[in-house]
């Protein structure tokens, strides 16, 4: 009896297996970056991962999306820091369930939802951007769409959250013994008006953050972010952002962060576009303080700052010489915000003026297949010798060659 | 009485309502067509079919169906149906029922008179009126005119001549954008590709799910 119910679990299960697997979506991919940074010394990286991802229907309409990785990072310097090997890093980036209720309302709404580990970005991507632990709402309604966030990001790798907020973060990050990122919450509420006025969109994003670490400082914020974005005409394309940011470590302070961009586009002349971009964070300066978000990102590519304290006005073009591959070239002129130190330092002790200096890059995309990419960019941030840094200040290099196949 | 009676037969006049046919004005490779209630016909240049009719294209097989003034070229490997050709005093009324493939369609506008133009498919439908656009349910170029791509829940986006927009997995109309018309939708994933890293917008916030997408209107604007 036993045999033939095993049997028949067996048969069952050969029957039905196929049908299952059709409907699971899986894959693997692999991803090699090199890259180095010329300045004083000599720093080489070079980072490899492997990422298996699944996606499959849920039960109920839902769908699960869910995607790992090993990762191995090595870094040799000249430096007297000397070099770092990372270990096999295993880790989840996606871990994400998702589904839908429609006709709520009305006829014609749809709620969207999600549970897990999954990006998370405010419209601009400065406040917060990257992956998250937490719940995710999306209801839209005609042409509004209202959204609501809220997470945990103490369970991330510390390098994935770069939560810089307060000098615990900066205990955390550079505590060698520490994997997970500061222990912090957020929420998020947001509305977009698509197509409000002609081609234009306008929005609003509320965000928040508590501090739920154990350290020295309990750092709170709040950031209220409208933005406005659209079209001219065929050929053009605008945006403009900007962060309110207040709170509290103690003392209640209060900062600020804003960006514009224009981009001219002409798919006729080999897809050419022309963009230029201007983003502003405030520093500690008279009523302010530095802008502090959730997840601190970089300004440009080849220069040091992070954007806080900072002003870079830049402009970029690319175009598409044959089809698969892209390249691009731009430039920008960097500034600080206030009279301290921006965030790269090495500033000399007399320094007067903003001008910190002019970042230049380059780069190229090539699709070798459907699922493989070539990537190669280099760039170099000449520094103001003449009011900012220290004479013989040498440029800083950057060249990065990355190359990413999905299977 | 008299003039009572020539106020009728004006008023029926004008109000008429007769069936249109369309025909075959160009046909390559394995065309066929099935009438309702009949078998299946190899297609010829100026075969004339009426509603109701199937339409059904093979591998590396195009037709051209003219309705009226109105020119919808069927794309390879594609199922339609002709579920409504009237025409009026007014203008005139096309329905197409999309089963599978691409269609192209270039509606001319007519003075005076209104041109009415569904595509129609298992998920979306596509309503347009004096202008010209490739739509597969999903994405949408356009050739001439200004077009409104709407999703079920209202959300809307004002498509203009040479401009590409979608529907995201997620249900989100992508902010159009500016493309060469040469290759039309046959390389989607490259247009889908350039609107993502052109738009402005985020067309996907929550992942993407099989369910949202039920009804895409485009109309004109």
């Amino acid at each position: 009896m036993n045999r033939a119910v095993r049997a028949s679990v067996a048969a069952l299960f050969i029957a039905c297996f196929p049908a299952f697997v059709s409907t699971w979506d899986y894959g693997l991919g692999f991803s090699d970056q090199s890259s180095m940074v010329v300045e004083d010394d000599f720093n080489a990286t070079q980072s490899n991962r492997a990422r298996a991802w699944f996606s499959s229907p849920f039960p109920a309409g839902m769908r699960l999306d869910l995607s790992g990785f090993y990762d191995f990072r090595g870094t040799y310097s000249t430096a007297d820091t000397g070099s770092e090997i990372v270990p096999l890093r295993l880790d989840v980036d996606r871990l994400e369930l998702a589904g839908t209720f429609a006709d709520l309302l009305t006829n014609s709404s749809v709620l969207r939802y999600s549970v897990g580990r999954a990006d998370v970005s405010d419209f601009s991507g400065r406040v917060i951007s990257g992956p998250s632990d937490g719940a995710h709402a999306e209801f839209a309604l005609g042409n509004s769409t209202y959204r609501a966030w809220g997470g945990y990001r103490g369970l991330l790798y510390k390098e994935d959250a770069r939560s810089f907020l307060d000098i615990d973060d900066d205990s955390n990050y550079s505590d060698d013994d520490e994997y997970f990122a500061p222990s912090r919450a957020f929420i998020g509420v947001g509305a977009r008006f698509a197509e409000l006025l002609g081609a234009q969109d306008a929005g609003a994003e509320l965000w928040a953050q508590v501090d739920l670490g154990s350290g020295s400082t309990k750092t709170n914020t709040v950031y209220f972010e409208p933005y406005l974005e659209g079209r001219l005409g065929r050929l053009f394309r605008w945006r403009a952002w900007t962060v309110a940011e207040a709170g509290s470590d103690g003392d209640a302070f209060f900062a600020m962060a804003a960006g514009t961009m224009l981009r001219l586009s002409v798919p006729e002349l080999k897809g050419f576009r022309l963009t230029q971009t201007m983003s502003w964070a405030s520093g500690s300066d008279g009523n302010f303080k530095a802008f502090t978000p959730l997840r601190q990102g970089p300004v440009g590519s080849a220069s040091p700052f992070s954007f806080s304290d900072i002003l870079s006005v830049g402009m970029d073009a690319s175009f598409s010489p044959v089809r698969h591959l892209s390249a691009k070239a731009g430039g920008s002129a960097l500034y600080r915000s206030s009279d301290n130190p921006p965030s790269g330092g090495g500033l000399r002790d007399d320094a007067v003026g903003k001008f910190l200096g002019l970042e230049v890059s380059s780069g190229a995309s090539l699709r070798v297949a459907s699922d493989a990419t070539l990537d190669f960019s280099c760039g170099m941030f000449a520094p103001n010798t003449s009011d900012m840094y220290p004479e013989g200040t040498k440029i800083r290099w950057t060249a990065s060659l990355s190359a990413s196949l999905e299977i | 009485m008299r003039k009572i009676c020539l106020l009728l037969a004006a008023f029926f006049m004008a109000s008429a309502v007769w069936a249109q046919q369309a025909i075959f004005t160009e046909v390559s490779g394995k065309v066929e067509y099935q009438t309702a209630g009949g078998g299946w016909k190899p297609a010829l240049v100026n075969d004339k079919i009426g509603k109701g009719a199937l339409i059904s294209t093979g591998f590396k097989s195009t037709a051209v169906v003219m309705v009226g003034p109105t020119s919808i070229t069927l794309k390879p490997i594609t199922r339609l149906t002709l579920e409504q050709m009237i025409q009026t005093e007014g203008g005139t009324q096309t329905e197409l029922y999309l089963l599978s493939g691409r269609v192209k369609a270039d509606v001319p506008p007519q003075v005076g008179k209104t041109t009415e133009f569904k595509v129609k498919s298992p998920t979306a439908t596509a309503s347009v009126r004096g202008t010209g656009f490739e739509f597969d349910g999903v994405n949408l170029i356009v050739d001439r005119g200004t077009v409104q791509l709407f999703t079920p829940t209202g959300q809307f986006r004002r498509v203009g001549a040479s401009e590409f927009s979608y529907v995201s997995a997620g249900g989100v109309v992508a902010s159009p954008s500016a493309v060469v018309l040469e290759t039309g939708l046959d390389r989607v994933d490259e247009l889908v590709e350039q609107s993502n890293s052109e738009s402005l917008a985020n067309t996907t916030s929550v992942p993407a799910l099989s369910v949202p997408i039920t009804a895409i209107t485009i109309r004109l604007q």
